[in-house]
């Protein structure tokens, strides 16, 4: 890959046409954009360096490489001890790309679940890489049911950016035609396993209101795709560790390269933003304060426009920390909606079943995919609700399992070992995605009495699911339930696993857009409403949180709003 | 009330403290016998006995090593040592003693040396071929002694319940070093590092052989 330009420690520019905070999903798309429109743009990442390649030290690696396999260990648990409640991030092969809890703390009032990496690249290494269109259901739905405020945009203003970003990204999936989840570019689809399809066909004959198809993912499964050298999908299924082959699309593999390409761009890895600077003169912000992670001096980089990409809660916590005369609350919090209304997708909620037959099935390649049963509730007539609002999609999928433990005298021996090395039976697990409304009391504030090494405030979570969310998952583990049984899955069983905000890595909501400076933070463009020169395009900036998985809708506000910006400074408005 | 929950399911979950079906492997994979190995969290006697119960559940058979051949001892020992918390620790190094106390009792021996293949047999078969109604009975007498761990009130450890419970975490242990351990994956599985393809439902035989896949 094109060899990023890192920032030295002495003699460096400190001026800009841009900065862009943060090198995720958003960031990155930031980068790529800004600097292919000519803008000399710095990028600030707090965490690490991370090469595409060189810094993928477990890509290759099996089980047996490591000594208790791939697992989480007790030494694991006590360095990251929040970052191992996913139960799956921190194994041996992906714990470095997690943050040390130790290192990085947080508070919570209530149980919040921040899991993260601090490093260039961000959370779009790891990410699970579900790619899907949001639709007017989605952004008519905080107007229609009059809770929180409308969105500022409809699926219209954004359908040309998804399309846009869809090009460059690589999204495998089958084109449905289904209003509440609009069709992507789309490269082919993977392949459902037989039990899938066993239900595919099955919820075809028994309801109209729901299809299932397979996952829409951010993998290239035909042709190439421009970055670092992306070719397809090897269906290794090692994504969060990095992928050599660039098979799913990442900041490293795909925008930044780009972004470099260009020659316009300057990556700073070891740069902790925590303060956005402002000229109440000019009403504009000027740049940012950053601390060198590294040597912990602070140092000021100055730009005509400002992308905060560094995550909802982060990008936050830094407007909160922005403090002046002029903006006492934190910039651009004139609303008091800064912190507020944070969302997550909430889930672990479904239900697993057995299959009796395809024994002479299986499939090849370890696909790094799923199924998905787009929602299907509250969608008009038949299909509204009067229990809760919104609706749910679940993912899942079907493999077969290890032995069968229903053979006694297969419990342990010769017979038991064979087993072990022959495919087991078929199963099938169904697990709900539902939206989690915006509540302002749902928030995130700074504690400015216990802060970092950095000596800067450290984020406190006070948040929790409530009534429509709770009567949401009873619906959605009853409907997997019926699901699996009506297609002849035996053993079927619900379960409803403990769900605490933030597990589902969706972290949304804090500055969220709206039509109205007194009751948003951001506007139909992502600016700031009280300071036209920043903008906000990571999950902060959603007035909804859907039931998608967000990352595709951010790729696109960011690149429509990077668009936006670089035409504002043309015409001398920003 | 979370603590009691905790306490409860101690004993049902190590050795399956992950979902995924991702397996575990061996770093001295290749290597037969390691002449020097000492355990780390057993005591050399509790390795002893769990090597001989693990060899009786994952025997030799033609053409494929069994849990001895794999040294799979090192793997079980090292998992307890380095995976699991503490106080799976604790139930873990209970459990074990009980289930020599009881092993020996059954085969009438005085010393755990002197147990054998035949012995664990014996014991492998009353517990984890034991009808479900006895299964689930041990299971409850098992809940009930955490429940009243819980609330304070002296108990006795069930023998049954906690070899019942030590020989299925044992078992998903040794299968769990078995599928990771990469004599057993590359040469009696069908491992594919990179497949490169794929296909959603085809036929097994053409696949694999009738073979699991490895990873």
């Amino acid at each position: 890959m094109v060899e990023l330009k890192l920032m030295s420690h002495s003699n460096f520019e400190t001026k800009f046409d841009a900065i862009v905070v943060g090198t995720g999903i958003s960031g990155g798309w930031a980068a790529k954009e800004l600097t292919e429109k000519g803008l000399k743009t710095l990028v600030l990442e707090r965490g690490r360096m991370v090469k595409h390649i060189d810094d993928y030290p477990t890509m290759n690696n099996d089980p047996w490489d490591y000594p208790h396999g791939e697992v989480i260990t007790a030494e694991t648990r006590k360095r990251q001890p929040k970052q191992s409640r996913t139960g799956y991030t921190t194994t041996e092969s992906r714990k470095h790309f997690f943050v040390d809890d130790i290192k990085h703390p947080y508070n919570e009032d209530k149980r919040f679940d921040w899991c993260r990496g601090y490093h260039v690249g961000g959370r779009s290494l790891m990410w699970g890489r579900q790619s899907y269109r949001w639709s007017d259901f989605d952004f008519e739905a905080n107007a229609k049911d009059g809770i929180a405020v409308d969105w500022p945009i409809r699926y219209k203003d954004l359908a040309p950016w998804y399309s846009y970003v869809e090009k460059h990204v690589g999204i495998s999936g089958e084109a449905l035609g289904l209003p509440q989840l609009p069709d992507s570019e789309f490269l082919k689809p993977m392949e459902l396993h037989c039990v899938e399809d066993h239900l595919k066909n099955s919820l075809k004959e028994k309801y109209d209101d729901r299809v299932l198809t397979i996952g829409r993912v951010a993998h290239i499964t035909e042709g190439t795709k421009p970055g670092a050298g992306r070719i397809s999908c090897q269906y290794r299924n090692r994504c969060a560790r990095g992928c050599p082959f660039g098979g799913y699309f990442s900041s490293n593999s795909s925008t930044l390269p780009m972004a470099e390409a260009t020659g316009n761009m300057t990556l700073r890895p070891n740069s902790i933003v925590h303060e956005v600077l402002y000229d109440p003169e000019t009403k504009k912000a000027t740049g940012v304060r950053i601390i060198d992670a590294e040597t912990k001096e602070t140092i000021e980089f100055k730009a005509k426009v400002i992308f905060l990409c560094a995550s909802a809660v982060a990008s936050t916590a830094i407007l909160m920390q922005s403090k002046s005369a002029h903006f006492p609350n934190g910039m651009g919090n004139a609303s008091g909606e800064l912190g507020h209304n944070i969302m997550d997708h909430h889930f672990q909620v479904g239900a697993n079943g057995e299959f009796d037959g395809f024994d002479d099935k299986y499939f090849t390649g370890r696909r790094p995919n799923g199924i998905y049963i787009p929602r299907f509730r509250n969608l008009g007539g038949a299909t509204d609700r009067r229990d809760y609002i919104r609706g749910y999609g679940y993912q899942g999928g079907g493999g077969r399992g290890s032995w069968t433990e229903n053979v006694k005298e297969m419990a342990y021996g010769p017979k038991f070992k064979e087993a072990i090395i022959s495919p087991g039976g078929w199963n099938m697990g169904l697990n709900g995605f539902g939206e989690v409304l915006p509540y302002h009391e749902n928030r995130m504030y700074l504690d400015y009495e216990k802060t970092d090494q950095w000596g800067l405030p450290t984020v406190t979570f006070d948040a929790e699911l409530k009534e429509n969310e709770m009567l949401m998952r009873k619906d959605m583990q009853q409907q997997a339930i019926e699901m699996l049984e009506n297609a002849g899955f035996k053993n079927v069983y619900g379960y409803d696993d403990e769900y605490k905000l933030g597990l589902g890595i969706h972290e949304m909501g804090t500055a969220r857009m709206g039509r109205d400076p007194k009751t948003s933070v951001l506007n139909a463009n992502n600016q700031l409403h009280e300071v036209p020169n920043v903008f906000v395009t990571d999950g902060a900036c959603m007035t909804s949180a859907a039931n998608q998985n967000p990352s595709l809708t951010y790729m696109a506000l960011t690149a429509r709003a990077a668009h936006f910006a670089v035409e504002e400074l043309k015409k001398n408005n920003i | 009330m979370q603590r009691r929950t905790a306490l409860k399911n101690i004993g049902l979950s190590f050795g399956a403290l992950t979902l995924t079906p991702t397996v575990a492997g061996l770093l001295q994979s290749c290597q037969t016998t390691e002449a020097g190995w000492a355990p780390s969290f057993l005591t050399q006697e509790q390795a002893d006995v769990i090597a001989k119960v693990i060899d009786v559940m994952l025997p030799t058979t033609e053409g494929m090593p069994g849990a001895n051949d794999l040294n799979l001892i090192q793997f079980v020992d090292g998992y307890l040592a380095k995976v699991i918390d503490t106080e799976e620790q604790e139930f873990a190094k209970m459990a074990t003693e009980i289930f020599i106390g009881a092993t020996l009792a059954s085969a009438a021996k005085e010393n755990a040396s002197a147990l054998n293949a035949e012995d664990m047999d014996q014991q492998l078969s009353a517990f984890l071929r034991a009808t479900p109604e006895k299964q689930a009975a041990r299971g409850e007498a098992l809940n009930d002694y955490f429940t009243a761990l819980e609330d304070g009130i002296a108990a006795t450890p069930p023998m049954e319940g906690v070899c019942q419970s030590f020989l299925y975490n044992l078992r998903t242990l040794a299968v769990r070093a078995f599928e990771g351990n990469a004599i057993i994956a590359k040469e009696h599985m069908v491992y594919a590092p990179v497949p490169g393809q794929q296909k959603g439902c085809v036929d097994l035989q053409e696949a694999t052989g009738g073979k699991a896949w490895a990873l």
